[in-house]
C-alpha cells in the first residue's frame, strides 16, 4: 500500500483541519442520506404544530407552516450543494477553456479580447445582478431549447457564467508563473473551489431553511459564489502585482 | 501614473456601457412588453402598439439604450418609470444616501478595526493577540451577516434595548439617534470584512518583513515605526485591492441588511420595483451599483499605483 502524501499527513495532524473536514463530511453525508435520516417530511405542512421551539419530536423546532426545521435543513443541503457544485463546474469549464486559449495565444489579440472580456464579467456585482435577474426572469421554469430550466438551474447557470472570469484569470496567471503546469493548477483550483463552495453551501442551506423567508432563501443560494470569489481573487491580484 | 488612470477610466467606461447594454437587452427581451404590464391583459393590440409608439419602445433596442444612457450621462436623468409614471431619479435620490451611508460606515468600521488588528497580529505573531484575531477572523468569515443581524435584533435590541431593533432615524432628528439606528446594521455588514482584511494585512506584512529591504532597514537602525511604515506600503497592496472589491460587494450585502433592519434604502427601492415589475427602476438600481463597484476597483488600482509606483509603471 502506498503511503499518504506528506501534505495530506501534515493536514491530518492539524486540529482545525480535522474539525473542518468533519463538518464537510457531515454536511455532504447529510445531503446524500437525506431520505434516510430526515425525521419528517420537509414540505409537510402541519399548522397545529407551527413555530414550535426546539426539542421533543422536532429537534430544531418548526417554522410558520409547522414544517420540521431539521428535516428542511437536511434536504436543503442537497439543493445548496448541487447548485454550488454545478455552478463551479460550469464556471470552470468555460473559464478554464477560455483561460487556456488566452494563455496559449499569449501576447496576441486573442488574449487581449478574452482577458478584457473577462475583466468586464468580473466587474459585475454578482449579488445585485442575481437579485435583479431572478426578479426579472421570475421563479417559473424557463424553456431554453429542449431543456426546461428550473429555479436552481437558472441560478447555477448564472453563477457559473459569472464565475468563469475568475477561473480564466487564474489559468492565465498560472501560465505566466509556472509555464508548463497550467493544467495541474487548473485541477488544484477546481479542488479548492469545490471545497470552499461545499462549506459555504452547507451554511447557506441551514440559514435559508431557518429563516423560512422565501426571499432570503433566494439570496442565500447565491452566497457560495461570493465566498468563492473573495477567496480566489486576492491571489490573482497579488500575482498581477 | 496619468496613463494608468486614463487607461483604467476609459476601460471602465467601456465596461459600464457594455455591461449596461447586457442588462438592458436582457431586461427588454425577457420581461415581455411593458405595455402589457401597464395596460393589463385586456388591452387590444392597437392600444399596445400606440403605447409602444408613445414611449419609443418601437424603436431599435440600441437606439433606446443610447437614449437611456445619454440621459443618465447628461444629467442623471434615469427616465420615467412606465409602471408608476414617476421619474426614477428623484425616487432614488432619497434612498441612495441611506445605502451609501450604511456601506461607508460599515467599511470605515471594518478598515479601522481590521488594519490595526492585522498589524498587531503580524508584529506579535503567535501571541495572544494573534490567536484572538484569528478567532475573530474565523468567526467573522463563517457567521453570515443576516444571521448576525437577526441575533443583534434579538438580543442587544429587543432583550436589552441598547439599540432600536430596526427602522431609520434621519439626521434631522438628532445625530446620536441617527447613528444609533445605523450602528447595528453597519456592524452586521462590516464584521465579515474585518475578518478578511485583517488576515490579509497580517499575511501581507509577514510576507514583506522577510524581504531584503526590510533587513536593510533594520540593519540601518531605523526606528520601529518607520520600518513598519515602509513595510505597510508594500504589504497593503493586496489589502487595498481586496478592500476596494469588498466595498463593491458590500452594496450587495447591504441590500440584505437593509431588508433585515427595515431601512428605507436602495433595497427597498429594488424590491418594490421587482414586485411591481417596474423594470426601468430595476435597471437604474443595478446600473448604479455596477458603477459603484467599478469605481471602487479603479480607486484600488490608483491607490496601489500611488503606494507602489512600480505597479503604475508596468500597467
Amino acid at each position: 500500500m502506498r503511503r499518504a502524501p506528506a501534505w495530506l499527513a501534515a493536514l491530518a495532524g492539524q486540529a482545525s483541519c480535522l474539525v473542518g473536514g468533519a463538518i464537510v463530511v457531515l454536511v455532504i453525508g447529510a445531503a446524500i442520506l437525506a431520505p434516510l435520516i430526515a425525521p419528517h417530511d420537509p414540505v409537510a405542512i402541519d399548522i397545529e404544530n407551527s413555530l414550535l421551539p426546539p426539542g421533543g419530536d422536532y429537534l430544531l423546532g418548526t417554522d410558520q407552516g409547522g414544517r420540521d426545521l431539521l428535516s428542511r435543513i437536511i434536504w436543503g443541503a442537497r439543493v445548496s450543494l448541487m447548485v454550488s457544485l454545478l455552478a463551479v463546474v460550469i464556471g470552470m469549464v468555460f473559464g478554464v477553456l477560455l483561460g487556456l486559449l488566452a494563455a496559449h495565444r499569449r501576447g496576441g489579440w486573442v488574449q487581449h479580447v478574452i482577458m478584457r472580456g473577462m475583466d468586464m464579467v468580473a466587474s459585475i456585482p454578482l449579488l445585485i445582478w442575481a437579485i435583479a435577474l431572478v426578479g426579472i426572469i421570475g421563479v417559473q421554469p424557463v424553456q431554453v431549447g429542449p431543456f426546461t430550466l428550473g429555479n436552481e438551474h437558472k441560478l447555477l447557470v448564472l453563477i457559473g457564467l459569472l464565475l468563469s472570469s475568475a477561473f480564466s484569470a487564474i489559468i492565465v496567471y498560472a501560465q505566466e508563473l509556472v509555464p508548463h503546469r497550467a493544467g495541474m493548477i487548473a485541477g488544484l483550483f477546481f479542488g479548492l473551489a469545490f471545497g470552499v463552495s461545499a462549506v459555504g453551501a452547507a451554511g447557506l442551506g441551514e440559514i435559508a431553511d431557518h429563516t423560512g423567508i422565501e426571499f432570503i432563501y433566494k439570496l442565500c443560494s447565491i452566497l457560495p459564489a461570493i465566498g468563492l470569489l473573495t477567496v480566489l481573487l486576492p491571489n490573482i491580484e497579488r500575482k498581477k502585482a | 501614473m496619468l496613463r494608468l488612470i486614463l487607461d483604467r477610466v476609459l476601460f471602465s467606461i467601456v465596461t459600464v456601457l457594455a455591461v449596461g447594454l447586457c442588462l438592458f437587452v436582457l431586461t427588454r427581451s425577457i420581461a415581455g412588453t411593458p405595455a402589457r404590464i401597464v395596460l393589463g391583459t385586456d388591452a387590444t393590440e392597437a392600444q399596445i402598439a400606440q403605447f409602444d409608439v408613445d414611449h419609443g419602445l418601437d424603436r431599435p433596442v440600441l437606439v433606446q439604450y443610447g437614449k437611456w444612457i445619454w440621459g443618465i450621462a447628461g444629467g442623471l436623468d434615469f427616465g420615467t418609470s412606465l409602471v408608476s409614471g414617476r421619474a426614477i431619479g428623484p425616487d432614488l435620490r432619497d434612498s441612495l444616501p441611506i445605502t451609501l451611508e450604511l456601506v461607508l460606515l460599515a467599511f470605515a468600521f471594518a478598515v479601522i478595526v481590521a488594519i490595526p488588528l492585522g498589524v498587531l497580529s503580524a508584529c506579535y505573531r503567535g501571541s495572544v493577540v494573534d490567536h484572538a484575531s484569528r478567532i475573530v477572523a474565523v468567526l467573522g468569515v463563517s457567521i453570515p451577516g443576516f444571521w448576525l443581524g437577526l441575533m443583534l435584533i434579538r438580543f442587544p435590541a429587543v432583550e436589552f434595548g441598547w439599540f432600536p431593533p430596526g427602522g431609520f432615524v434621519p439626521w434631522s432628528d438628532g445625530a446620536m439617534e441617527h447613528l444609533r439606528s445605523l450602528a447595528m446594521p453597519a456592524f452586521a455588514l462590516g464584521v465579515y470584512y474585518i475578518a478578511i482584511l485583517s488576515r490579509m494585512t497580517r499575511s501581507g506584512l509577514i510576507d514583506v518583513s522577510g524581504l531584503d529591504y526590510m533587513r536593510t532597514a533594520r540593519a540601518m537602525g531605523l526606528s520601529r515605526g518607520r520600518i513598519l511604515l515602509y513595510a505597510l506600503k508594500n504589504a497593503l497592496v493586496p489589502v487595498v485591492s481586496v478592500g476596494a472589491m469588498s466595498f463593491g460587494y458590500m452594496f450587495g450585502w447591504a441590500l440584505i441588511i437593509e431588508y433585515l433592519f427595515n431601512l428605507p434604502g436602495m433595497s427597498n427601492a429594488l424590491l418594490t420595483a421587482i414586485n411591481n415589475r417596474d423594470y426601468d427602476t430595476v435597471e437604474a438600481v443595478v446600473l448604479i451599483f455596477t458603477v459603484f463597484f467599478i469605481v471602487s476597483n479603479i480607486a484600488a488600482d490608483i491607490i496601489n499605483a500611488w503606494l507602489n509606483p512600480r505597479l503604475g509603471a508596468t500597467a
